[in-house]
């Protein structure tokens, strides 16, 4: 059960897809999870990104620089991995 | 006809995805290319035989312009920046920080320059990428080559010169830009300037993300350049269709040579003037190169509207800002500074030789 999904970045336009698609994602699956937009300057240093935006699955980086699609959100939310197992 | 198509592909991908994922690349691919060679002919038809224009009318010349360089540009675009970022999906921020970590002056900024083009930067990075590097222990001299190589030989930019003055044009361009963020990375570290860089920069302790590139499968590789492609091409079209716009207007109605006098080779003035303008600009390269072009095609020195284009990409007032967060302003001063003065002679230079 994934407690905070947190989405760090400076706000740029990209940060906002992001933040968009993973709480559209969090609603169609049903997910009891928080979802927390930091928009913090010190924060990308605190967990060592060097791309925004960054998103963090209960405190672990799961990716930087990226704004990952919907598919591969759901992917991440049900399974734990965005890569389908082959 | 498409069910068919549907099962076919189904069945392929399921016994091999790999493949599969190869041969649609192959195939556009392919339908690309066919669609790149016939535009001249097909814009010429649209404008001459089925809206009826006369050729060398202003109105004729401008439609002309306009709807041969319109899809040969984004044709372009799709085709380069899915190349690109395909390669780039090889390389991550965290394997060069490793590989320039505590590198020497010199080599270093040769690396940084050729790694701030091959690795995946957005502008929004510039800031924790900055830090990261920083407290990594690459040197400042080599932060700033790769900082400064990253937006300024940018994919849209090539690929927008390549498509409108040709390959020379394109790759002189890549080549003084590299040059550019090299010396001016070397004479930023030899100025040691490493006291203007806000203090907490040194003081925080980094995390460590412990993200590195991805094994991906050429699929996924491909699916995730195309996810990236259809955005940014997404963004940027508006600014392509009005810029070619704009370009093709200049193309058809302003008189030849009618700029020689303000922007021509010898207003040795216009080459500093043009990158001052550029500055506080912040544009889309996609946007401000059919301009460019049009501009060029009435008398405006190359080296000029070059100069124009490097500043407004590489010296955007919008990522000085964002770096205020981290650099104190007499640091950004030394690298606007330096960047500038490294543009303008960039600038005299093709004035000189094209």
């Amino acid at each position: 059960m994934i407690s905070e999904i947190r989405i760090v970045g400076f706000g740029c336009h990209r940060c906002a897809d992001l933040h968009q698609r993973v709480t559209q994602v969090v609603q169609s699956l049903g997910l009891e999870t928080t979802v927390v937009r930091d928009n913090d300057m010190l924060s990308p240093m605190r967990y060592g990104l060097l791309g925004l935006p960054g998103l963090l699955i209960d405190g672990k980086v799961v990716s930087a620089g990226r704004v990952l699609s919907v598919e591969e959100l759901t992917r991440l939310l049900k399974h734990g991995q965005p890569i389908p197992p082959r | 006809m498409t069910v068919a198509v549907k099962q076919f592909y189904t069945r392929a991908a399921g016994r091999n995805p790999e493949l599969t994922a190869w041969g649609i690349v192959i195939l556009a691919a392919a339908l690309w290319w066919i669609a790149y060679r016939s535009l001249p002919a097909l814009a010429a038809w649209l404008t001459f035989h089925l809206f009826g224009l006369t050729p060398g009318s202003h109105l004729g010349e401008s439609v002309a312009f306009f709807v041969y360089d319109v899809p040969k540009i984004l044709l372009l675009l799709t085709g380069v920046i899915f190349l690109v970022t395909t390669l780039r999906s090889f390389f991550s921020p965290e394997q060069t920080r490793r590989l320039l970590g505590g590198k020497r002056q010199g080599v270093g900024n040769g690396l940084a320059a050729g790694l701030g083009v091959i690795t995946p930067f957005c502008s929004c990075s510039a800031v924790p990428l900055f830090i990261g590097f920083v407290e990594a222990g690459v040197p400042l001299g080599v932060t700033f080559s790769f900082l400064i190589a990253a937006p300024m030989v940018n994919e849209v930019a090539v690929i927008m010169l390549f498509g409108l003055f040709g390959w020379q044009v394109a790759a002189l361009y890549m080549a003084t830009g590299l040059l550019i963020a090299i010396v001016a990375g070397i004479v930023i570290g030899r100025l040691h300037m490493e006291g203007y860089v806000e203090d907490f920069v040194w003081q925080i302790k980094l995390g460590d993300a412990g993200l590195g590139p991805e094994k991906l499968t050429w699929s996924l590789r491909f699916a995730r350049s195309w996810e990236s492609t259809k955005q940014i091409v997404g963004k940027v079209w508006p600014y392509v269709l009005v810029g070619i716009g704009i370009g093709a207007l200049i193309h058809g109605y302003v008189p030849e040579d009618a700029l020689a006098g303000i922007l021509g080779k010898d207003a040795w003035w216009s080459v500093p003037a043009a990158v001052a303008l550029g500055v506080p600009l912040y544009s889309n390269a996609a946007g401000v190169i059919p301009i460019v072009s049009a501009l060029m095609d009435k008398g405006a020195a190359m080296g000029t509207v070059l100069a124009f284009m490097m500043s407004v990409v590489a010296l955007s007032l919008p990522e000085m800002i964002i770096l205020r967060r981290v650099l104190k302003p007499q640091l950004i001063a030394a690298f606007i500074a330096v960047v500038a003065a490294g543009i303008i002679l960039v600038g005299y230079l093709f004035n000189l030789v094209v």
